[in-house]
């Protein structure tokens, strides 16, 4: 049987409990709330591992979320921004950059100078 | 069990999607239409009769508030609660003085929205306590507030009454006034005892503070 994505609403506004119902009867897709105010929030996004986290722009988290793009960066970031009524996909990929020179090849593939790497960085600094 | 029959008006569909969500999943409500703007909401109010409007405030071309006055005067019956992102006390008292039965922000939790909008159906007022408390506080602001002096009674005062009564808004003493008017100090006292009486003020600072806002300085010096 085929594993449905874990989806996380990070926050209990109006806003993303509306969106928590309504995603719930989506059947392709598992839903877990949470509240970004709760003191263990970090803690629990580590243990439930979610694959993609929804949570709302305009909400003041940065830590978490710079935590979450430097430490999980498996987990698919969704800020959503309600005022211009857009998702932003916050893009996690990361590089090694150990010399000056693997920094300016980053930055030549990162903006399209040169083809972009197509071997991924781990956590543990090596190329898989 | 009789549904409250609602009209959602928000210019942002996701918002109003999933409050029309939270809102079908309760026994006791049911959304029949979502307008996006002020103008919609209130041909959509025309047509559908609602029970209940949630009204956004800043929503293009009209904005909630005056939604909220038109609909009121055209369907005194419907009970309209604003749930908005703004907090701003000219908003929310506007909103209160055009006929909305409730105020509340967006950042409320669904259980709390829940509960007040079942209150404001009942008749209830649908305020959070923060809002409310500003809502104590100008309404203590306004009662406050020293009444107008009526033409009446500032035509009451005598003329020399009201000579004394502009130097003492310009800040004189009752020597000043005395040497000012060629009389005893005794007398600028006794006038003032009887300004005092008759605009049923405490004391002179408030005589003078009239004075200044009745603009009857000009008055006494024309």
């Amino acid at each position: 049987m085929e594993k449905r994505p874990l989806i996380l609403i990070l926050g209990d506004s109006l806003l993303m409990e509306g969106i928590a119902v309504s995603l719930a009867g989506c059947p392709q897709l598992s839903l877990i709330g949470i509240d970004y105010s709760e003191f263990d929030v970090w803690q629990k996004i580590d243990s439930l591992n979610p694959d993609a986290i929804l949570f709302e722009l305009e909400i003041p988290q940065s830590p978490l979320i710079f935590w979450l793009l430097k430490e999980r960066p498996g987990i698919l970031l969704l800020g959503l921004d309600l005022s211009r009524s857009r998702v932003i996909v916050l893009n996690s990929r990361q590089h090694c950059s150990k010399t000056m020179h693997d920094l300016c090849q980053i930055v030549e593939a990162e903006t399209g100078v040169i083809e972009r790497p197509s071997t991924p960085y781990t956590l543990e600094g090596s190329a898989v | 069990m009789t549904k409250q029959r609602v009209l959602l008006a928000d210019d942002h569909q996701l918002f109003r999607e999933g409050l029309a969500n939270i809102l079908d999943a309760q026994l006791d409500f049911e959304v029949i239409g979502e307008a996006g703007d002020g103008l919609e909401v209130i041909i959509k109010a025309r047509k559908l009769l609602p029970d209940m409007i949630l009204m956004d405030i800043g929503m293009p071309g009209l904005d909630g508030v005056e939604a909220t006055k038109q609909i009121k005067e055209e369907l005194p019956a419907v009970t309209i609660v604003v749930l908005t992102v703004q907090a701003d006390d000219e908003k929310l008292f506007t909103a209160i003085k055009n006929g909305a039965q409730g105020y509340l922000l967006k950042n409320i939790r669904s259980r709390e929205l829940l509960v007040m909008l079942r209150a404001a159906a009942r008749g209830e007022a649908a305020i959070t306590p923060a809002l409310g408390g500003r809502m104590l506080e100008e309404f203590r602001r306004l009662s406050q507030r020293p009444p107008r002096i009526s033409e009446e009674e500032i035509t009451a005062l005598t003329r020399r009454e009201q000579e004394v009564l502009g130097l003492v808004a310009q800040g004189a003493t009752d020597q000043e006034i005395a040497q000012s008017l060629t009389i005893s100090i005794h007398t600028v006292k006794s006038h003032m005892r009887n300004i005092l009486a008759k605009l049923q003020l405490g004391h002179r600072h408030q005589a003078a503070q009239f004075a200044l806002r009745e603009g009857l300085i000009s008055k006494v010096n024309k």
